[in-house]
C-alpha cells in the first residue's frame, strides 16, 4: 500500500472512516447465472477526503459506487457508511451520473435543484432560494429557467453537481461525471469541482477512467484490477493538483504502470 | 467560480416549435418552390385550397345537375349546419356522442392504467397484456358490437362497452411502452432522493412516461371516435336520444341529404378540434421539454 501520507496532520480525511468497504463482492444474476463484477474490494473513505476509483473498462468500479449508493446489495462483504450497514439509496449520498438523463427534462435547471430539496423535506420558498444560490455557485446564474434540453453537456453536469451539493450530502458519489464531455469543458469542470469541494469540505467518492482526472482531483486513488476485480493498490496523490508539478508526472506514471499491468491480461482494450 | 462559456446545445430562449413542416433552407429545389406558392403562410395555402375545393364542389352540383336526393351542394350543407346548430337538432346528438365517448374513454383509460401497472409490475401481467393486445388489437372494435348488444341489450351500456374496448388496448400498449422506457438513470435519481412507492411513480415515472401517455390518449381517442360513430350507425337509437351516427342514418332515412352532410362535417370538425387540442397539449409539455421532437401536425 502506498498511502504513506495518511498520518499527515491537518490534512483532510484524518478522522475515522466515514465509509468502510470491506471484502465486498458484487455480481449480477443474468441469463447465464451469476456473473461476478467485483471479487474482493476493500478500502475506506474518511470525512473530507476525495477518493478516486480507477480501473480498466468493465472492472466494476461503477458497480462498486452503486453499492455505496444503495442501488445494489453486495453478494459478500460489508459496507459501513457512517456506522450503518444495509444501505438504501438516500440523499445523504447524493449521486452525480454521467448520463444527461439524470436531470428531469420537465423541470428547469432551477426546478431540478429545487425539486430535489423539496423532495427531501425543504419548504418550497427556502428550496427555491437555496437552489438559486447553488446554481449561481456553479456559474449558471444565466440559465436558471432553461430546460435541460436547452443546456450544453457541461452545463447539464453543472446542474447535476449543484443539485447534489444543495442536498448537503455526507458524501458525494460521482460516476464518471465528466466522461461524456470534450476535453476543454472537462478541464474547466474539474477545476470548478475541485474548488467547490475544497470550499464546502465535501467528502467525495469519484469513479473515473482517466488517470489525469484521478491525480488532479483525488487525495487517494483506489486502483482496481480486471473483472472480477480486486483492489490492486491505493495510491496517495494528496496535494498533487497541478498538471505542471513534478509530483503529477510521477503519480501519473505510477498509475499508468499499475493499469498497464492489468491491460496485458485484459480481453478488451481499456482507456 | 468563473461563469462557464461552453455554448448551449439548444437555442438560448424557449424555442417555438415550428408550425408544420419547414423545408431545409439549403436545398435548391425547395428554395425554388419557396419563391411562389411555398412562400405563403401555411394557413393561407390551406385556406386557398379549401376554398378551391368547395368551389369545385359547388360547380359540380350546379353544372352536373345531380339529384338533391343523393347529393347536396356546399350552400345547402352550410345552411343545414347553421340550422342544425342554431335549432339544436345537431347539438343534442353531438352531446350524446361526446358523453358516451367520454364515458367509454374514461373506463378504457382506467382499465388500461390498471393493466399497465400489472404488466410493468409482474412478469405474468406482462405476458398476459402482450397476448391480449396481440389478439384483440387487430380486431376492429365495432366487431364486438353484436356481442355487446347481446350482453347488455339495446342501450347505452353496449355503446360504452364497445368504446371502452376500443380505447383500452391501444392505450395499454402506449402506456406500457412509456413506463418501460423511462431511463434507468432518471429512476435512480429519484431513488437516491429517497423516493419510493407512489411518490416515485408520481414524481418521476409518470412525467417521464408522459410522451407515450399523450400518444396513447391520442390513439385511444381516435379509435374510440371512429368506433362510436360506427356503432351508432349500426345500433340506431339508444333510448330516447341518438348520437351523431344515429342522426346521419336518420337523415338518410328521410332523404334529408344536406343534414347527412352536416352530420359528417360536424364529425370531421370535432375530430380536427380534438387533434388540435392534443397538439397544443404536446407543444406545451413534451415538445417544450425536449422529450419529443417537433409537434405532430
Amino acid at each position: 500500500m502506498a498511502d504513506t501520507a495518511e498520518a499527515s496532520a491537518a490534512a483532510p480525511g484524518t478522522g475515522p472512516p466515514l465509509l468502510e468497504v470491506a471484502g465486498v463482492a458484487v455480481g449480477y444474476n443474468g441469463p447465464d447465472g451469476y456473473t461476478a463484477a467485483v471479487a474482493d474490494a476493500s478500502f475506506t473513505v474518511r470525512a473530507g477526503e476525495t477518493v478516486m476509483l480507477i480501473g480498466p473498462s468493465g472492472c466494476g468500479k461503477s458497480t462498486l459506487l452503486r453499492v455505496v449508493a444503495g442501488f445494489l446489495r453486495p453478494a459478500a462483504g460489508r459496507v459501513v457508511f457512517d456506522g450503518r450497514t444495509g444501505l438504501a439509496p438516500g440523499p445523504d449520498r447524493a449521486v452525480v451520473f454521467q448520463e444527461s438523463d439524470q436531470l428531469l427534462p420537465w423541470r428547469t435547471a432551477l426546478g431540478n435543484v429545487a425539486y430535489a430539496l423539496r423532495a427531501t423535506g425543504t419548504p418550497r420558498a427556502r428550496a427555491r432560494a437555496l437552489a438559486r444560490d447553488h446554481l449561481v455557485g456553479v456559474g449558471l446564474a444565466h440559465a436558471l429557467d432553461r430546460h435541460p434540453h436547452q443546456l450544453s453537456g457541461g452545463m447539464k453536469q453543472r446542474v447535476a453537481i449543484a443539485r447534489a451539493l444543495a442536498l448537503a450530502p455526507r458524501m458525494l458519489l460521482m460516476d464518471e461525471p465528466f466522461g461524456a464531455l470534450d476535453a476543454q469543458t472537462r478541464g474547466r469542470l474539474q477545476h470548478d469541482l475541485a474548488a467547490l469541494v475544497r470550499r464546502t469540505g465535501t467528502t467525495v467518492l469519484f469513479v473515473t477512467h482517466s488517470i489525469d482526472e484521478a491525480v488532479l482531483l483525488g487525495d487517494r486513488v483506489v486502483v482496481l484490477g480486471d473483472r472480477p476485480s480486486r483492489v490492486r493498490e491505493v495510491v496517495d496523490v494528496a496535494g498533487v493538483d497541478r498538471p505542471d508539478a513534478p509530483e503529477f508526472t510521477a503519480a501519473r506514471r505510477r498509475l499508468r504502470a499499475l493499469l498497464a499491468e492489468e491491460e496485458e491480461t485484459a480481453h478488451a482494450p481499456a482507456h | 467560480m468563473p461563469p462557464p462559456t461552453d455554448a448551449p446545445a439548444g437555442p438560448p430562449a424557449a424555442p417555438a416549435p415550428p408550425a408544420g413542416r419547414r423545408p431545409a433552407p439549403a436545398l435548391p429545389r425547395s428554395a425554388r418552390r419557396r419563391a411562389g406558392w411555398g412562400r405563403l403562410p401555411t394557413a393561407v395555402r390551406r385556406g386557398v385550397l379549401l376554398a378551391a375545393l368547395i368551389a369545385a364542389w359547388q360547380g359540380y352540383v350546379s353544372a352536373a345537375g345531380v339529384s338533391p336526393l343523393v347529393f347536396a351542394g356546399p350552400a345547402d350543407v352550410a345552411a343545414a349546419l347553421v340550422a342544425g346548430w342554431a335549432g339544436g337538432d345537431l347539438v343534442a346528438p353531438t352531446l350524446t356522442t361526446l358523453r358516451l365517448l367520454g364515458l367509454g374513454m374514461l373506463i378504457g383509460s382506467v382499465l388500461a392504467l390498471a393493466l399497465t401497472a400489472l404488466a410493468v409490475g409482474t412478469r405474468l401481467g406482462d405476458d398476459l397484456l402482450s397476448l391480449l393486445t396481440a389478439m384483440i388489437n387487430p380486431l376492429p372494435s365495432v366487431a364486438v358490437l353484436p356481442l355487446a348488444m347481446l350482453w347488455f341489450g339495446l342501450n347505452e351500456t353496449a355503446l360504452v362497452f364497445v368504446v371502452a374496448n376500443a380505447v383500452l388496448w391501444p392505450m395499454a400498449v402506449s402506456l406500457g411502452t412509456g413506463f418501460r422506457t423511462v431511463p434507468a438513470t432518471t429512476v435512480a435519481v429519484g431513488r437516491s432522493l429517497g423516493l419510493r412507492g407512489w411518490r416515485l411513480v408520481r414524481d418521476i415515472r409518470l412525467p417521464a412516461a408522459l410522451p407515450h401517455t399523450i400518444a396513447g390518449v391520442r390513439t385511444g381517442w381516435a379509435f374510440g371516435w371512429r368506433t362510436i360513430i360506427a356503432a351508432e350507425l349500426v345500433f340506431g337509437v339508444a333510448g330516447a336520444r341518438g348520437g351523431l351516427g344515429f342522426y346521419i342514418n336518420d337523415a338518410r332515412y328521410y332523404l334529408d341529404i344536406p343534414n347527412v352532410f352536416a352530420g359528417l362535417v360536424t364529425i370531421a370538425l370535432i375530430g380536427i378540434a380534438l387533434d388540435l387540442l392534443f397538439t397544443a397539449v404536446e407543444r406545451r409539455t413534451v415538445v417544450r421539454w425536449g422529450m419529443r421532437e417537433g409537434a405532430a401536425t
